[in-house]
């Protein structure tokens, strides 16, 4: 605005100093033209001069000029040179001056009353010219000054104009800025800040609104705070009594998960314990078996040892029923042929139904189709429930196995598993309830056929733990069939391998009475023979028999059986070679060239009789030994378990190293480099649980197998969470122990066992070079210590002993001992020690051994 | 039939008493002279003087007033014509040579000049001159400057016949002539000077080309730088500076000229031609003080004049 008003005022005041010359130039002409008409007209010179005077004091006029009518000049007042243009006219500017001419003219005065004395004329006449010549330097001095006063004014209007703006801007915006920061400030949380200063006009109401919001939001804050801090203390108090119902409840569930610790205790404890006196009862019936008895003695015998096993069974149902509950079983991924599971299975049933007349039949695809991965013991237990309920069930007839394959991809196939009984069947209303816990079609059942009610609820639950589906379909007095859908991964490695035999050229009688027996059979003897001859009485066995090889089907009906046995004796002399499948070891006759097979007759028994070369058995072949040298680290206090432990290893030719203590075991560790560590959970000076969590700091991806003779079901998982990768139950089973060895160590050759592993049996310690002898040997040098520790009141001396015996009773599977050694550790860890109790225990383990001792020594007079 | 009579009759009288009525008017008509009064223009001067003619005429006489733009429409030769002003007195001349004329508001040169340019009957023809004479005007340069001895003048190319009369004039009050033909294209201020400044008094006569308003002014100028008295011919000179004027008013040649036409309408014959019967003298009071010079008051002056007319 300044500089706009200045540039306008310079430029008016400029024009008005050009003004200003012009006026004055032309002014100054026009005075000295009409006061010079006198001199002209007479010719005075001195008079111009004199009129000239005056204007040339003026500092810019420089010249006057007086030039006749005919534009000759008369006089000039300076001597500079100009250049004169009249023809410019009045006003004009040339070089640095100004030239303002101007006409001078005769002038009259009026004197006549009328015209009639003469005519009126108006003479106007030029006489002359006045040439005024002004510089334009007064001018420019003119411009100058105006410039500088101009440019003066301007800076002073500007910063005057700064200033002024600055103290506007300020009272405008000092009082924004204030009003922000009061906002600001309130906005922090400061409710308390106000606007203390007095401001102007809407300032001023801005700021005494703010102040008032700010009361207002600060009232309804603290109004806000006063209510939240009402409801605070609601919700602390209600905070205060949901900690005290948590608190309560925590109580309560602490003494529930106590009482449940208890219950899982008391169940382990308590199978156990029932497991411990009955693999007592097993091992005296066992033992008294071999002692000499009538036959009455012998039944009764039979009778406790199948009760036994009965109860031993149920306990094992109900453990694991409790496991399924706690999810506490996995599945495991292991290669098998799911032939030889069902095999194992029916083989295992095969007693008690041939014992019923029962024919087990097994319609299986080629085994070579029945590789898979899964978990072998499991499935072994699924098909072992439903084939043992089967058999249960069933009175006569017989219980079928169908399997059939269905491939859903490259890598799994669906296995459809149909088992089917000709027995009593289930009334449809009642086949949604034998899937519950405890629940049996009729209670009558219970009374009837015994049992735990728990087979099929375990089959359905380890199921479903695989991913398959168990359905059951029953018609009453006709039969049921139980349906297992199972998705199974296919081991195509074990498919690759597999040889094509050729097949026999011989000519092979083949006789069963039971169609699908029949069928099953024959299917199996085609895929290897090239002449199969099924027939279908024994008199036409009599009459092909000659000369060719006959297999005969012995019937699981005892009364069809005798009219069979006369055949087969009259026929066997012709015979090439004769097969003979038989239920049970009935008196069959024996000669060269009669084998027998025992049903349910596995197709590699039967080939093998048939003296065939199968893939089967090119494939079975179990590669005991591994190339590879594993190194074994194994953690176990008692040297005579380390002995056994050091001796199965080294029979699968891995190397062993053993330590005595958790401590001795992490400096052999980091001394010798294992592939695997086997620990001992139970160990002087440092046990298992910390070795193995210190070994797993140093080296975390060492595999640890655990070995405990204890099956309760938290110290497995404590294990577990100490880092074991796997728990390991004694006494030891050698083939378990390989196989776990195998699976856990990089680069070892993963092992197929055919041995049944469902029951973890003991290993036959003989075998590793340990004889009984040695074993007792080693019991009665602890039992005399833990006498002797006994007399002098060692309690912490009796404690270690009796851990040895532990050990040593658990991994030689002794129950009666380990019962013993359980009570003695009981009374031990009591807070006031009954001594007593304690010999009592001490004397039964002495007892017990010297009565093993005699044992052993009867039968080494008897071996001899 | 009789009322029919009586309304005939009453008709007869009537119009028998009308003419009766009318016989006076129509012979009083037939005696009225009739003047042609003809205007220069319709310029306000010569109007005052035709106003001041028709008031001071004592006989009656039926004026029909003209202007030399309406000249044609005088139907016939008039009786008498009575002009205003030089131009009606060269139109009259022009379109009524026999009718007597009386001119009036005009300079005795100018009557002169077309009298003589119109070949007419001397006594057929007066006038009464705007112009003072040249004794009236020595008259009162004398009562201004008692002792002067030079009056001093300028003639231009039509005033140079007012030399003689000036000359007749000047010896009958005792002054010397002091005089130079002023042309217009001659310096009016070197001619003048000389005159003005050698001449006790100096005398304006009227001349188109010795006085125009530069030479007027430039005169006037002198004769107050030079203290000279100068006696002007009009009211406006005085106005403008001259000392004192003689000069006759519009009114005052009106009046004079009535009485000339008075003359004739009763008489018949038309007096001599001559300067105005009536004037003024005026004088300016800042010039005498200027001047610095005793003389008396304009009134005075004119009493004495008209005392010695």
């Amino acid at each position: 605005m300044s500089l706009l008003l200045g540039g306008y005022f310079t430029y008016t005041r400029l024009q008005d100093a050009e003004h200003s010359l012009l006026e004055r130039g032309q002014l100054l002409a026009r005075l000295i033209a009409s006061s010079s008409e006198f001199g002209f007209i007479t010719n005075n010179s001195e008079l111009l001069k004199s009129l000239s005077k005056g204007p040339l004091l003026e500092q810019d006029v420089s010249d006057i000029l007086f030039l006749d009518g005919k534009y000759e000049l008369i006089l000039r007042s300076a001597e500079f040179p100009i250049d004169l243009q009249i023809a410019s006219g009045q006003t004009y500017n040339q070089k640095e001056y100004w030239y303002f001419t101007q006409p001078i003219v005769t002038t009259g005065i009026p004197f006549l009353d009328n015209s009639e004395f003469q005519e009126s004329e108006q003479i106007i006449e030029t006489i002359g010219w006045v040439v005024v010549v002004i510089s334009e330097s007064r001018k420019v001095q003119q411009e100058e000054q105006i410039f500088i006063a101009n440019s003066l004014l301007l800076l002073l209007g500007f910063v005057f104009t700064f200033f002024l703006a600055q103290r506007f801007g300020k009272r405008i915006s000092l009082p924004i800025l204030e009003l922000t920061q009061i906002m600001e400030k309130i906005q922090a949380g400061q409710y308390d800040a106000r606007i203390t200063n007095t401001y102007t006009g809407e300032f001023n109401s801005l700021a005494i609104g703010l102040n008032n919001l700010a009361d207002t939001v600060h009232k309804s804050i603290k109004n806000q705070e006063n209510k939240i801090e009402l409801a605070t203390r609601k919700l602390q108090f209600t905070l205060h009594h949901l900690e005290q119902q948590n608190s309560a409840l925590a109580t309560a569930r602490k003494r529930a998960d106590e009482a449940n610790k208890a219950k899982d205790d008391f169940l382990a404890r308590m199978s156990h314990e029932l497991r411990t006196p009955l693999t007592s009862v097993v091992g005296f019936s066992k033992l008294l078996k071999q002692s000499p008895c009538t036959h009455e003695q012998l039944e009764h015998i039979r009778i406790i040892n199948q009760t036994s096993q009965m109860l031993l069974s149920i306990i094992d149902d109900i453990l694991d029923f409790s496991k399924l509950q706690q999810d506490a079983i996995t599945i495991e991924d292991i290669p098998f042929n799911l032939e030889d599971a069902i095999y194992d299975v029916m083989e295992m049933q095969a007693p008690q139904a041939h014992g019923k007349g029962l024919e087990l039949i097994a319609h299986l695809p080629k085994t070579e189709l029945l590789d898979v991965v899964g978990d072998p013991t499991r499935l072994r237990q699924i098909i072992s429930n439903i084939i043992s309920n089967a058999v249960k069930f069933t009175e006569n007839g017989s219980v079928e196995t169908h399997l059939k394959i269905k491939q859903l991809n490259k890598q799994q196939s669906l296995f459809t598993l149909k088992i089917i009984d000709t027995g009593i069947g289930i009334p449809q209303r009642q086949l949604e309830q034998l899937f519950k816990a405890f629940m049996q079609a009729d209670t009558s059942i219970t009374r009837r056929f015994g049992g735990s009610g728990l087979g099929l609820v375990i089959a359905k639950k380890l199921t479903e733990l695989m991913g398959g589906k168990l359905s059951m379909s029953s018609e009453e007095n006709q039969g049921t069939t139980l349906t297992l859908d199972l998705p199974l991964k296919t081991n195509g490695k074990a498919n690759v391998i597999t040889k094509h035999s050729t097949k026999t050229h011989t000519t092979t009688i083949y006789y069963e009475e039971n169609t699908s027996l029949r069928i099953a059979i024959s299917s199996i003897l085609k895929r290897q023979m090239n002449k199969v001859i099924v027939v279908k009485s024994i008199e036409e066995v009599k009459q092909q028999a000659e000369n060719n090889n006959v297999i005969i089907s012995i019937s699981a009906n005892p009364q069809k059986q005798i009219a069979l046995l006369k055949t087969i004796a009259e026929v066997s002399p012709y015979c090439a070679k004769l097969i003979l499948l038989s239920p049970n070891c009935i008196n069959l006759p024996s000669a060269k060239n009669i084998t027998i097979l025992n049903k349910p007759a596995r197709p590699s028994r039967i080939y093998q009789a048939s003296q065939l070369t199968t893939c089967t058995e090119a494939t079975n072949t179990k590669p005991h030994k591994i190339a590879k040298t594993i190194k074994v680290v194994v953690a176990e206090d008692n040297e005579f378990n380390g002995i056994l432990i050091n001796k199965i290893l080294n029979s699968f030719n891995i190397q062993s190293f053993t330590a005595t203590t958790g401590l001795a075991a992490i400096k052999l560790v980091e001394k010798e480099q294992p592939d695997i560590v086997l620990m001992d959970a139970h160990m002087p000076i440092m046990d298992g649980f910390q070795a193995t969590r210190h070994i797993k700091e140093l080296w975390p991806n060492l595999p640890i197998i655990a070995l405990t003779a204890n099956i309760i079901e938290s110290e497995h998982i404590a294990l577990y969470e100490a880092g074991v990768s796997k728990v390991l139950l004694k006494p030891i089973n050698d083939s378990q122990l390989f196989e776990t060895i195998s699976s856990l160590s990089t680069g070892a050759v993963q092992i197929k066992n055919n041995d049944n592993p469902e029951t973890i049996q003991s290993t036959d310690i003989t075998k590793y070079g340990i004889h009984p002898q040695q074993l007792e040997q080693e019991l009665q040098s602890l039992s005399r210590q833990l006498q002797e520790a006994f007399k002098t009141y060692e309690v912490n001396t009796i404690s270690e002993i009796n851990h040895q015996i532990a050990g040593i009773s658990g991994l030689y599977e002794l129950p009666e001992i380990e019962c013993c050694v359980s009570s003695l550790q009981d009374l031990i860890t009591q807070s006031t020690i009954d001594w007593h109790s304690i010999w009592k225990v001490i004397w039964r383990l002495m007892r017990i051994l010297d009565s093993k001792n005699s044992n052993d020594e009867d039968e080494d007079q008897n071996d001899r | 039939m009789t009322y029919w009579i009586w309304i005939a009759r009453r008709v007869n009288k009537a119009v028998f008493t009308a003419l009766l009525l009318f016989v006076p008017i129509l012979c009083q008509a037939s005696s009225i002279p009739h003047v042609t009064l003809i205007l220069s223009s319709k310029q306000p001067v010569y109007q005052l003087v035709a106003d001041s003619i028709h008031s001071s005429l004592q006989t009656s006489a039926d004026i029909e007033e003209y202007t030399i733009d309406s000249i044609n429409n005088i139907s016939g030769p008039p009786k008498i014509v009575l002009t205003i002003g030089s131009a009606a007195f060269e139109q009259a001349l022009k379109k009524f040579k026999t009718s007597p004329i009386i001119a009036s508001f005009l300079p005795r040169r100018v009557y002169e000049e077309l009298l003589e340019q119109a070949l007419r009957k001397p006594n057929n023809t007066t006038a009464i001159f705007i112009d003072q004479s040249m004794s009236r005007q020595l008259a009162l340069a004398r009562l201004i400057t008692p002792t002067g001895t030079t009056i001093g003048t300028v003639f231009g190319a039509s005033s140079i016949n007012e030399r003689e009369r000036l000359y007749h004039a000047a010896k009958k009050t005792s002054f010397n002539i002091k005089s130079v033909v002023l042309n217009s294209d001659d310096n009016p201020v070197n001619t003048l000077q000389p005159i003005i400044q050698e001449a006790d008094v100096f005398l304006a006569i009227p001349d188109q080309s010795a006085f125009n308003r530069a030479s007027a002014k430039w005169s006037l100028f002198l004769a107050l730088r030079l203290k000279k008295p100068l006696i002007g011919f009009s009211e406006k000179y005085v106005d403008a500076g001259a000392l004192a004027a003689i000069f006759s008013s519009p009114q005052q040649i009106g009046q004079h000229a009535a009485e000339t036409l008075d003359t004739y309408l009763e008489t018949g014959t038309l007096i001599e031609p001559a300067h105005p019967k009536y004037f003024t003298v005026k004088t300016n009071l800042k010039s005498i003080q200027t001047i610095n010079i005793q003389m008396d008051d304009a009134a005075i002056l004119q009493q004495k004049l008209g005392d010695s007319h």
